[in-house]
């Protein structure tokens, strides 16, 4: 069995002239919870949609859960739980008719945890699903995504609509029923804040490419912001640990994947003014990696 | 799965069909033997007796392809656009393509249970309309007149064939339904225009063949008053027979044209044919 729930390796996907996914390579460790994270039009739904059979890769090879998702399309949907960035199901069904629908196509499914996850949400299951709120369709789709007990649970902005409310007792239900039970989750979203709260891994895609993966711990501990002032010629420092680079008015701000002090340090050899050397967060992380100026740097693979 | 979600999607429009048909088969057969009290009076002229027998089945024959022919193209039209026609153009499609299951396998079960639905209708509406009509009229011609159900079922098919086409190629229902009709309206029209307006002399057989192929109402439609102009005496022989002839019997059982067997492939395999391109198309599909 592969160790790996979803590996891709140079993946391509064109849209005419619009390269959405372009060469990327990805690695998502079985029984894990990896963020997927990008800015709109980044290529994370295409991607999803390349590995799912809804689009076609132009290039690229691509494995979810071992099985080719080209030759084995049928194994990997078996194994595999969806929840679609647009939340779309058939309008004149209900949420027990959907179930009702669904439970035929996945041995593993469980009425329980429907019951559960009905209660739990308090999923209104008797109102045809295109009379439902953004939010109650989200419920829906993550019931019957999280109910069919798939190996891999593919959650395209899963907190679409969701209260608070609802948005903790998902991040809850994740870890307790998949994870823990050695699934693994893969989820894209823009909601920094909520995905940090349970991800082991993020892989931050831009332009269709992944620019940076690492196991967000290890982001945590060695990650760091270099905010230093001087002139441009001293600034651009070119190193291997600095993952991005943005210059504002009087400031230059490195995002530094480690070895910081050292970093800092050559700066100060250039004649910057180094004023600040902090640890950051996953958003920090995010818009460094996102914003920086300079054109995308390979694969930074920090685990 | 696929199974109950049509039955879902399409039963409130699957017993009304056979609601319907039922009713126009019985209507159509009290119509026609309405005047029975009146054939009655000629009992005693076995012959004159016999032709009258004939013309009221005949009458049956015409209430049931007409409404046949309608029932058709409006069951395949609407089938073809209210279960996975109607997925295919929605949003919803991304949620049916993951389903671990065979893309073919999809469009295939759809088009099975509408072609099941129009025969089964086929069978209600003649039978029902038999069923009636056997009480009053001794029973001619009742075989024949079920050879209309294969004509019902391979024009409804078709018309299936070309909207599930349509709405495939456009992601839109309302577009597969236009589409369609713009498809039958011009496949009837542009034949007979070609003939008739810009008199293009083509090679006799193919245009036979092309107003033959084209025309939305199968030959057997006509099959029993194709009887008119192979009489002798020319288009309004019935109404001359009954007021002059004193023999009936040659109109009543010569000039019958074959069974329109190839006619009938052409149709299906046309069915046939547009569902495959459908299914090649949607199993490409990238959503």
């Amino acid at each position: 069995m592969s160790e790996l729930a979803i590996r891709t390796e140079n993946l391509v996907k064109h849209y005419g002239n619009t390269k959405a996914v372009d060469g990327l390579t990805m690695s998502v460790p079985r029984g894990s919870i990896y963020g997927f994270l990008g800015r709109n039009g980044a290529g994370k739904t295409t991607t999803i949609k390349s590995l799912l059979g809804l689009a076609r890769a132009n290039g690229g090879e691509a494995s979810v859960l071992g099985y080719d998702i080209q030759r084995e399309h049928l194994q990997v949907l078996q194994h595999t739980g969806f929840v679609s960035e647009n939340k779309a199901l058939f309008d004149n069904l209900t949420g027990d008719e959907m179930v009702r629908f669904n439970r035929g196509y996945f041995p593993t499914w469980s009425d329980k945890h429907v019951e559960r996850y009905r209660k739990l949400f308090e999923t209104p299951m008797d109102v045809p699903f295109g009379k439902l709120s953004l939010g109650n369709k989200t419920k829906v789709c993550l019931l019957l995504a999280m109910s069919q007990g798939a190996e891999l649970l593919i959650l395209d902005e899963p907190t679409s609509g969701l209260d608070p409310v609802a948005i903790d007792i998902l991040m809850e239900v994740l870890i307790d029923d998949h994870v823990s039970e050695g699934r693994t989750v893969f989820m894209s979203s823009h909601q920094l804040a909520h995905v940090q709260k349970i991800v082991e891994w993020v892989g931050i895609i831009d332009h269709g490419r992944i620019l940076l993966e690492a196991r967000l711990e290890d982001v945590r501990q060695n990650y760091r912001v270099i905010t230093a002032a001087g002139i441009e010629t001293a600034a651009r420092l070119s190193r291997p640990e600095i993952v991005g680079r943005r210059h504002s008015a009087k400031f230059w701000r490195y995002l530094v994947s480690r070895d910081s002090e050292s970093v800092a340090s050559e700066l100060r050899q250039r004649g910057m003014a180094v004023s600040d050397v902090s640890p950051c967060g996953l958003e920090d992380v995010f818009l460094g990696v996102v914003r920086k100026e300079e054109d995308h740097a390979g694969v930074e693979v920090v685990a | 799965m696929l199974a109950w979600k049509w039955w879902r999607d399409c039963r409130g429009r699957v017993l009304l069909y056979f609601g319907a048909a039922i009713a126009i088969g019985v209507f159509s057969a009290l119509d026609a033997t309405t005047y029975n009290w009146w054939m009655d009076n000629y009992r005693v002229d076995p012959q004159r007796y016999q032709f009258y027998v004939f013309l009221a089945w005949s009458r049956i024959s015409y209430g049931l392809v007409s409404s046949v022919l309608y029932g058709a193209v409006w069951t395949g039209l609407v089938l073809a656009i209210s279960s996975a026609g109607r997925d295919y153009a929605s949003a919803g499609v991304s949620f049916l393509l993951t389903r671990p299951q065979r893309r073919s396998a999809m469009l295939w079960v759809d088009f099975g249970f509408a072609v099941c639905t129009v025969a089964i209708a086929g069978v209600l509406l003649e039978g029902s309309a038999i069923a009636v009509a056997a009480r009053v009229l001794p029973s001619i011609r009742t075989v024949e007149l079920l050879g209309l159900l294969p004509t019902l079922v391979a024009v409804a098919a078709a018309v299936y064939g070309v909207t599930i086409f349509w709405t495939v190629v456009t992601r839109s229902a309302a577009k597969g339904i236009e589409l369609s009709v713009a498809t039958m309206v011009t496949v009837s029209l542009v034949p007979g225009a070609i003939l008739e307006w810009w008199h293009i002399a083509w090679p006799e057989a193919i245009q036979g063949w092309m107003l033959k192929m084209f025309d939305w109402r199968p030959a057997y439609s006509y099959w029993i008053f194709h009887v008119h102009p192979r009489t002798p005496v020319g288009h309004t022989a019935i109404r001359r027979y009954i007021i002059y002839a004193d023999d009936y019997r040659p109109m009543i059982y010569r000039s019958l044209e074959p069974y329109p067997i190839a006619e009938l492939a052409i149709w299906i395999g046309l069915a046939l044919a547009l569902v495959y391109a459908s299914q090649k198309i949607l199993e490409y599909r990238e959503v």
